[in-house]
């Protein structure tokens, strides 16, 4: 692969996303493409617009993209812009997050949304907590422990304490319960009762 | 003049008065410095409340939540990139670099300032033409006129956060094609729905907010720590200098005109108005390309101009009975609560909760110079916490917030997966202000231009019979021809051709 390969690839990676979304959303528009008495363009027309600027702004990208590396190929002077776009997207696909560890970081608050309706909020938040604090490295277990409680604690205060607002509480028998009864002794701990 | 010290002298003597300006300052600006839960929801928790207060209370207890809340958003903003309110987005662009290069205290500095500055600047040109102005401004500003001042800002915000050009107008084309989804505005059929009742109602644009700002700057910062690349933003509390706000008065007055002219159209508001003072910014500036990277001008130009549409908001409830937003809407509730019809005679049946309510505001603005400053020099050493102990935190704030809005586990879907799209495309050089732009007026703006087509028999070149309209699609195609041009001689300078 040359040099331009790789800013070559990801451009056209780039386009093949815009074109395929495009595709894919007006293909979609055909589900509501039905005429309209108080409007003529229709509910489609719209999106529909939009979806058209976007394959023509892909392309165009691509095009420019395509020319520049072609130049900067051919002569020693290099568009600054073309070589640090050119240098940030070679960068940014050499740091994609490929390590365990960053994927827990994209994987953890999406196991913990997955759980939220099942297990409840109050339950499994401190848990996420404690798994996401791991993750960045903390290790001393008085401050796993301490940073855990004051952010738990903090977030039953304001919001389940002042603000009463109904946070998830699952729908597993036993969690429900656990967590229905976190929600009555927050309340009445911090009521002072 | 003389009603505005009748005013004062009401509010001043009148402990009840006092005691609820008190109230609103403090909870307007923690309530706009917590994510998620924004002045709206205080505005909401409060309104059946004020059935026992008297209207010149109530309707000034609203107005003084609406002009700190709509600041205390900034401090988020600028500290975490997490915006405390849709009004306070564009002050993440610069504010939050500021802040990674150990400048936060200059950036609050400037927020605070700029904030209660716009606010009083807009105070006082509510109180000296508001009948005239709500006048006019309503009058001439029809769906077509809206419909081009929002594709002005569009072209404007192409232009801005993104590596390139195309990359920003596709980032605009994204969050105008989020705007979509939902129930259409013209004969209410589902759009992109996948069948979900939940998706009907449209992407609100607060989880998408909370998720590009907020969640991507967790899974960057988080990155960087796994990576053990991070260096902890230094707690400065060097605030700006008078030399720095002298250098900044064009951009001080020209947001300060944007963010009230915004402030008057019905349904534009304070969020429009911080977009397009931070655009007119960038479009004025000698050097647009430090923007996004910590300029201070920035934080400035959508600082003064959210906090300069506050008044002007005021301008058509008060003297034609439309709300220009959410809490200008409650605030009409409490008109109507109280059984009274704000309009042009409200001034003279009842000149008390006018002036009283002029003067609330004004005030309001001077305190946040005030308290401002102090939350600023304590608020600031929330830096010294490492982000390792924060980052559950922040993760928690916006779940709860995004939660909370419409008590809909999918909005937090939704959040995250803005959060994990918009991490994403920072790597690749798309705006994240281009998107939420998009989104924010995508509805509006399609909605206008409905309107615009069936008052116009669907003839283009009506845009051009109304000159309001076509000056401002006209300065929006030179806007886009101007960067396309400067973007195209850039390249060629540099390849040498």
């Amino acid at each position: 692969m040359d040099a331009s390969g790789k800013p070559r690839l990801t451009l056209c990676l780039e386009w093949g996303f815009w074109v395929v979304l495009a595709a894919a959303g007006y293909w979609l528009t055909f589900e509501f493409d039905e005429p309209l008495d108080i409007y003529r363009f229709g509910a489609s027309g719209w999106p529909r617009f939009i979806l058209v600027c976007i394959v023509v702004g892909a392309t165009v990208q691509l095009i420019l993209g395509l020319q520049k590396g072609r130049r900067d190929a051919a002569g020693p002077a290099i568009d600054s812009e073309t070589a640090e776009q050119a240098g940030g997207e070679a960068e940014a696909s050499a740091r994609l997050p490929v390590s365990p560890r960053l994927l827990g970081i994209f994987v953890l608050p999406l196991a913990y949304l997955l759980l939220l309706p099942r297990t409840g909020f109050f339950f499994t938040t401190p848990f996420f907590i404690l798994a996401f604090l791991w993750i960045l490295q903390v290790r001393r277990p008085r401050l796993l422990i301490g940073v855990t409680a004051t952010v738990y604690g903090l977030v039953l205060l304001v919001f389940v304490r002042l603000f009463y607002v109904a946070l998830p509480v699952g729908n597993w028998p036993v969690f429900y319960d656990v967590n229905n009864w976190i929600v009555v002794a927050v309340r009445s701990l911090f009521a002072g009762g | 003049m003389e009603d505005f010290l009748q005013g004062t002298l009401l509010f001043v003597t009148d402990p009840t008065a006092l005691l609820v300006f008190a109230c609103g300052l403090l909870g307007g600006m923690l309530f706009g410095a917590i994510p998620g839960v924004n002045m709206l929801t205080l505005g909401a928790v409060i309104l059946p409340f004020t059935i026992g207060m008297e209207p010149k209370h109530a309707i000034m207890l609203f107005s003084v939540i609406y002009v700190s809340g709509v600041f205390g958003g900034a401090i988020t903003a600028i500290l975490f990139n997490i915006p405390g309110a849709p009004e306070n987005a564009p002050t993440c662009f610069d504010g939050y670099p500021m802040t990674q290069q150990g400048r936060a205290g200059k950036a609050i500095g400037a927020a605070v300032s700029c904030s209660a500055l716009g606010g009083v600047g807009s105070a006082i040109l509510m109180m000296a033409a508001t009948p005239a102005i709500a006048d006019w401004a309503v009058h001439a500003f029809g769906p077509p006129e809206v419909f081009a001042l929002i594709f002005f800002g569009l072209c404007v915000s192409a232009s801005v956060g993104a590596r390139t050009l195309w990359k920003g107008w596709l980032s605009v084309f994204l969050g105008l094609l989020l705007a979509t989804v939902g129930t259409d505005p013209a004969g209410g059929l589902g759009r992109f729905d996948f069948g979900s009742y939940y998706l009907l109602a449209g992407i609100h644009f607060i989880p998408l907010i909370l998720g590009f700002f907020a969640i991507s700057e967790v899974f960057t910062q988080a990155e960087k720590i796994v990576a053990g690349t991070r260096e902890r933003p230094k707690a400065n509390l060097e605030f700006p200098s008078l030399r720095e706000f002298w250098d900044l008065r064009y951009t001080v007055s020209r947001s300060m005109g944007l963010g009230f002219f915004a402030g008057i159209l019905p349904g534009i508001g304070a969020t429009l108005a911080a977009f397009l003072g931070y655009n007119e910014a960038v479009r004025w500036s000698k050097t647009p390309e430090k923007f996004g990277k910590g300029e201070l001008a920035g934080v400035v130009a959508s600082e003064t101009a959210n906090n300069a549409a506050t008044g002007a908001a005021m301008i058509p409830l008060l003297a034609l009975g439309l709300p220009g937003g959410a809490l200008t809407a409650m605030m009409l509730g409490i008109f109507q609560i109280h059984g009274m019809e704000p309009g042009p005679l409200i001034f003279i049946n009842s000149k008390e909760l006018v002036w009283i309510t002029f003067s609330a505001m004004f005030f309001a603005n001077l305190a946040i110079l005030g308290l401002g400053w102090i939350q600023t020099k304590t608020v600031v050493h929330l830096l010294r916490v490492p982000f390792r102990w924060l980052a559950p935190g922040i993760l928690l704030l916006a779940t709860v917030g995004a939660f909370a809005l419409r008590n809909l586990l999918v909005d937090v879907w939704i959040m995250y997966l803005a959060g994990i799209v918009a991490y994403f495309l920072r790597k690749t050089g798309y705006s994240a202000a281009g998107i939420v732009l998009g989104l924010i007026l995508g509805k509006i703006g399609e909605s206008m231009f409905i309107k615009s087509m069936q008052i116009m028999d669907y003839d283009f070149l009506g845009f051009a019979e109304r000159p309001i309209a076509a000056v401002l699609i006209l300065a929006g195609v030179a806007t886009m021809v101007a960067s396309a041009v400067r973007h195209f001689r850039r390249s060629r300078v540099a390849t040498g051709g």
